[in-house]
């Protein structure tokens, strides 16, 4: 188990490394550069001021020196600072990632919850009417681009004659004023994650219900509600759990977009205001930031697999 | 013989491809799903007969207006009418996802293809190259290249592309790895057919089906994360009216004129409904333990 959890984690950071170069070598691909757009504003341009500007940020040199630059500060854990404000970069994105965690980590939980449950009811009611509210409840849920489901939420709020407290409070700072802010977007990227999770959930009961050993545990006098939680839930999970880790990726895409809309000072608002200034060092740690917490997300599911069936624990150690 | 082979297998080709709709339509949740692509595919193309008012033309006199006989979704803050404006919107987002589906199908199901039938240190560096890219989330990548390249409707479309190729080349790859495994493929090779013909004659087809249910879904998500990304201001440029555009513009007036915000992603997910029912209902068809 240990063995394949570090072969797994040094594959990790050999993606992680070609995700930097790819960035790298794509950002510097494309002309227009952060000299350009901050001289532009200030009117009269020379080409010896361009020079000069481009050296004392260390764009003059060949990419690949440049990269070598940038990596070794990665590893030394200086991501190098803003272009634009001069902070340093790692404080900016170590600010942004919190809430976005915050965001995610309840959102995920709570589609879990919601996705799991729902799942495990139509299971049970199966060709009811409840059954075929869920599945529908699942369908429509699946379809609604998470962007819409934000402004309908605040739609609704504002027409409630509710307004989020603004602006944006860390949980340690103002506990419930951070709630108010955090549990309104976190229902909204919930939803269609509960969609995709009900539906496998429901399907891998029912394969699950039509096994030798839950007729044998019935037999054997095991209670309706032990069997469906303890026998086949469990051996239903897996699936349910990789599906998961990919929906884990799609809601990391949702917080780019709720984080704007609801105004939470996370990773997407800063890696879209790096973007629209070309700030190269920003957006680079931004986008290897996601990386790295996609690779930590699929690691721990990876593992996850060994606690919910012991038969992969024996393979793999 | 040969010849009669090759004449066969053309036309048995388009029957099945006939088969398949057939079986789509005879599915009530696919028929219905079909009629109400078709309603907003005819809705998008024949926008300039439908819509009463110029998605462009601005009018003073009639700002933030409600729903109304006049303009039915009502009018947003210079006075366009919202029901023109999202049926010209939902012209670029379908156009968006058409094309999205197409390139990503051709060069994903290609590079798939290649990586499933030959295997070996081909596949190795396709995989690894899959992998870079699958490890960023979709939207942060296509909104990484879309700012790059800067918005117009052709950048949104590789930004989308990019973002979407790995999922297709991962599913055609396992896919291919087990069409490769039979007998057919075998023998095909040992009377000395060429990769590429193999591969056009023996695997396309057989890859049809799951690149139709993929390809029903990528629709989707394209016309998801075009909005997202117009919503984000790297999209669809302005003044083209935009579905996501839309969307971001009616934040301003969130309270006061809801009709802004509702219509547009009313639109934007009854398509995804739709093309997400026919991905279900292809499954279905063409799932081999239904028939």
């Amino acid at each position: 188990m240990i063995v394949f959890a570090i072969r797994r984690a040094v594959l990790g950071v050999l993606v992680l490394v070609a995700v930097a170069l790819m960035v790298f070598v794509a950002i510097r691909l494309i002309p227009g550069d952060i000299v350009n757009q901050q001289l532009s504003e200030a009117g009269a341009v020379t080409p010896e001021l361009l020079q000069e500007k481009r050296a004392a940020m260390g764009l003059d040199k060949p990419v690949h020196e440049q990269f070598l630059v940038w990596a070794s500060g990665v590893v030394s854990g200086d991501l190098g600072s803003s272009l634009w404000t001069g902070r340093p970069v790692s404080a900016q994105v170590g600010a942004a990632l919190l809430p976005t965690l915050q965001l995610s980590i309840i959102a995920i939980v709570m589609g879990a919850l919601l996705g799991v449950g729902a799942g495990v009811l139509a299971a049970l009611w199966r060709g009811t009417a409840g059954d075929m509210v869920l599945r529908m409840m699942s369908t429509v849920f699946l379809a609604i681009p998470q962007l819409w489901l934000g402004l309908l939420t605040l739609t609704g709020l504002a027409l409630i004659g509710y307004y989020i407290p603004l602006p944006y409070r860390s949980f340690s700072a103002e506990p419930w004023a951070n709630f108010q802010q955090v549990i309104f977007p976190a229902l909204a990227l919930s939803l269609g994650v509960a969609a995709a999770l009900s539906r496998l959930t429901r399907s891998a009961m029912l394969e699950v219900t039509g096994a030798d050993f839950i007729r044998a545990a019935r037999a054997r006098g095991v209670s309706s509600s032990g069997l469906y939680l303890g026998h086949a839930l469990k051996n239903a999970l897996i699936p349910v759990i990789t599906l998961l880790g990919t929906q884990f990726g799609n809601l990391l895409s949702g917080t780019v977009i709720i984080e704007r809309i609801f105004n939470i000072p996370g990773l997407g608002n800063l890696l879209f205001e790096a973007v629209a200034n070309r700030d190269y060092t920003v957006i680079q740690a931004a986008v290897l930031t996601y990386g790295l917490i996609t690779i930590i997300v699929n690691l721990m599911v990876d593992l996850s697999y060994g606690l919910v069936d012991p038969r992969i624990r024996g393979i793999r150690s | 013989m040969t010849s009669l082979i090759q004449e066969a297998a053309p036309a048995r080709r388009t029957n099945r491809t006939l088969a398949i709709f057939k079986a789509l339509v005879r599915d009530p949740i696919g028929c219905t799903a079909l009629v109400i692509l078709a309603i907003v595919l005819a809705l998008a193309i024949f926008a300039p007969l439908v819509a009463q008012f110029d998605p462009l033309v601005q009018n003073r006199r009639a700002i933030l207006q409600p729903p109304s006989l006049t303009h039915w979704f009502g009018t947003d803050d210079i006075g366009r009418d919202v029901f023109s404006r999202v049926l010209y919107g939902t012209q670029v987002s379908l156009l968006v996802g058409l094309m999205v589906v197409i390139i990503t199908m051709v060069i994903g199901g290609l590079i798939g293809m290649i990586s499933g039938y030959f295997g070996g240190w081909v596949d190795v560096i396709i995989q690894r190259i899959v992998e870079a890219l699958d490890v960023l989330p979709s939207l942060v990548l296509s909104l990484f290249i879309a700012a790059m390249l800067g918005p117009s409707v052709r950048n949104v479309i590789i930004a989308v592309t990019l973002a979407q190729i790995p999922r297709f080349v991962r599913v055609v790859r396992s896919e291919t790895m087990k069409i490769r495994n039979n007998d057919f493929i075998a023998a095909s090779r040992v009377i000395g057919a060429s990769p590429l013909r193999i591969m056009l004659t023996h695997g396309v087809p057989n890859l049809m089906p799951t690149m139709l249910v993929l390809g029903s879904l990528v629709f989707g998500i394209a016309i998801m994360t075009e909005a997202a990304l117009s919503f984000l201001g790297v999209g669809t440029p302005p003044p083209n009216p935009s579905l996501g555009t839309m969307l971001s513009q009616g934040t301003r007036f969130i309270g006061q004129a809801p009709w802004l915000i509702v219509f547009p992603g009313l639109m934007l997910t009854i398509s995804v409904l739709a093309l997400n029912l026919i991905g279900d209902a292809l499954r279905d068809v063409l799932d081999p333990r239904n028939r």
